[in-house]
């Protein structure tokens, strides 16, 4: 027998009130804390997903798009740019490098990027099976879009045009599966990679194609891109976006303003576009935080008034308990164990349901990857509060506990 | 050993009892008796030391529990009283071995199980061991609590109107395993009450 038990059996023996104590408190610590774990993992994607991109420059349109699209892939691309005037934008001296970025077709919602082999070696992707694309037609898949899509080396698909499932497919065009990528736990696992030639292949004109092989000879070198293309692509094609790297932190300054006045594109910082979106969301998570903490507030009232209650039924048995010598100290305790016990497992199992729920969202989330087995140190603080909290509820129960008098309420019988 | 010397108790609102000098021998068994409201509970709870008592003197083998601090009372009551109320008065949360089992924790006594069961078994009630309070009857209910009151072994068992609440046959047989549990401990039995069916039980009385 020890005094813990006492209150753990007490507790068990109203167990309507002590339910309802627990749901309280189960939810509140579930809304806060899966907040927490949500942005928490969000801030990681982003950054993660956003790193080494100091700048995205593409077609005029909401700068939050552009960097949707380009960055996470996760929104429609804002348009198209000339691939001579981008060419002509990346000689600036504060770009280090530019990567280029051609988007617009799928493959069973897997998007298609037409790019360079410097894309994958931003998020530190490298050839884990085959080679990597080099003749026209042929893609590199992501680790994760591989085991989705069930491509092995060698496969052949048609893509479709657009970024959803309804698009019209393009059926004289076959792509061919040359190799698969490591995982890197960003955005690049659900891609699949390949040339921009061969993206405009696919949407070239059947008489560009004619002209192919007369001006294969006469290849203009892109430099900053790392690609060459013939003059008449040079001259006509497009492509949707460049991710740029500065050379230098006076480019952050000077560049994105040099750009959206000086030609038709506009600059768009992930930085910066990426700490906007939070502003906006934030008012929601604010919302919901206050939520969580308005119902572990009634949760603890709801406690303080359980505890309340059966006083009045118990005031015998703890005069009871001190005739058989418990000490005035004992009694306290026991109130206050009683509290503890009830805040302390309504606050873990909120974390438990909380990072539960994690694990099964990030699972049915593609992209972003569950790791709902990793503890905040902020949780620790929503522990510590559960036993504040608990502690502040019973402590006026257990004091008027502690202040009994024997003599009294065993003579009232 | 029970003596009681120049004890008086004055309530809050200033009513002042006053109550005579009284001696009883270890082993012996006693009534206080009188009608309702005559002081009987407040004499009780003075004895037995539940109620801290302004003047006087009380010996309870030897101890001045009068002169006490009320921590050290606390220790005293789980040491040396048991006690048997009007009504059982048992924890719902727990069972009646559990119950039971309050006492020595509570009087810092050795929590010894063999001895629990013996004491049930002994007041007929080791059947129910494992029920929970609600699931019992009055009676057994009230021997449970004379199980409670007998499992420290102590020097002294105070009854507040143990049988008042019992039928006549339920009275007799409350007495009686409360007489013998009293002296199969060898403690001294103090009976409280106004219920004339007990009158003719005991030969020792005091009449408040």
């Amino acid at each position: 027998m020890n005094i813990i038990y006492l209150s753990y059996r007490s507790i068990l023996a109203k167990p309507l009130s002590s339910l309802l104590s627990w749901l309280l408190l189960t939810f509140g610590v579930t809304i806060v804390v899966l907040i927490l774990l949500i942005s928490n993992q969000l801030k990681n994607e982003i950054s993660k997903n956003s790193q080494g991109i100091d700048l995205v420059i593409g077609a005029k349109g909401s700068p939050l798009q552009l960097i949707l699209a380009n960055v996470f892939h996760v929104d429609f691309p804002t348009g198209n740019i000339g691939l001579k005037e981008a060419a002509k934008v990346t000689r600036s001296r504060y770009i280090e490098s530019a990567i280029p970025l051609s988007l617009g077709d799928s493959y069973q919602n897997a998007r298609i990027v037409g790019t360079t082999k410097a894309y994958a070696d931003l998020y530190g992707g490298e050839i884990s099976d085959g080679v990597w694309f080099e003749g026209p037609m042929q893609v590199v898949l992501g680790a994760e879009a591989a085991r989705k899509l069930q491509l092995k080396i060698g496969d052949e698909f048609q893509s479709q045009h657009g970024l959803s499932d309804d698009g019209d497919s393009h059926d004289a065009h076959p792509f061919k599966v040359v190799g698969v990528l490591t995982t890197t736990n960003t955005v690049l696992d659900k891609l699949i990679l390949t040339s921009i030639q061969s993206i405009w292949e696919v949407h070239g004109h059947e008489e560009e194609e004619e002209h192919h092989h007369e001006e294969a000879d006469s290849l203009v070198e892109i430099s900053h891109l790392e690609i060459a293309v013939t003059q008449e692509q040079f001259d006509e094609e497009e492509i949707t976006a460049m991710l740029v790297k500065y050379r230098s932190p006076m480019g952050a300054v000077m560049l994105p303003r040099a750009i959206n006045s000086e030609s038709s594109f506009q600059a768009a910082s992930p930085a910066f576009e990426t700490a906007r979106l939070f502003n906006i969301i934030g008012v929601g998570v604010q919302i919901l935080n206050l939520l969580g903490i308005l119902i572990i507030s009634i949760s603890a009232i709801s406690v303080f008034i359980a505890l309340l209650n059966s006083l009045k039924d118990r005031k015998y048995d703890i005069a009871i308990m001190r005739s058989m010598g418990a000490t005035r100290s004992q009694i306290f305790n026991h109130i206050l164990i009683e509290g503890l016990l009830i805040t302390f497992v309504g606050g873990i199992s909120g974390l438990i349901i909380s990072h539960g729920l994690v694990y099964v969202l990030a699972s049915s989330l593609e992209g972003v990857n569950p790791q709902a087995f990793n503890f905040l140190n902020e949780e620790w603080f929503v522990i510590l509060g559960c036993f504040v909290i608990g502690a502040l509820a019973s402590v006026v129960p257990a004091i008027m506990a502690f202040k009994t008098d024997i003599s009294k309420t065993l003579s009232k019988g | 050993m029970i003596s009681v010397k120049n004890l008086s108790h004055t309530f809050s609102d200033g009513t002042k009892l006053t109550f005579p000098d009284w001696q009883v021998q270890k082993g012996d068994h006693s009534l206080i008796l009188g009608p309702s409201g005559g002081g009987k509970t407040t004499f009780l709870h003075l004895l037995s030391g539940l109620l801290k008592s302004q003047d006087g003197e009380i010996r309870i083998e030897g101890e001045n529990i009068a002169a006490m601090k009320s921590s050290e009372l606390d220790h005293f009551r789980g040491q040396h009283i048991g006690f048997v109320f009007q009504k059982p008065h048992l924890v719902k949360g727990l069972s009646v071995h559990e119950n039971v089992l309050l006492a020595p924790f509570f009087g810092k006594k050795p929590e010894r199980k063999s001895k629990i069961d013996e004491v049930l078994k002994e007041l007929g009630i080791e059947a129910i061991r494992n029920k929970k309070i609600n699931e019992i009857s009055q009676g057994q209910a009230q021997r449970v609590a004379i199980a409670r009151a007998v499992i420290n072994e102590p020097d002294v068992i105070f009854g507040d109107e143990p049988t008042a609440s019992l039928d006549d046959e339920s009275c007799h047989a409350v007495v009686d395993l409360l007489r013998k549990q009293a002296n199969r401990c060898n403690a001294t039995l103090i009976i409280a009450t106004h219920d004339s069916r007990v009158k003719s039980e005991f030969k020792n009385q005091l009449t408040l």
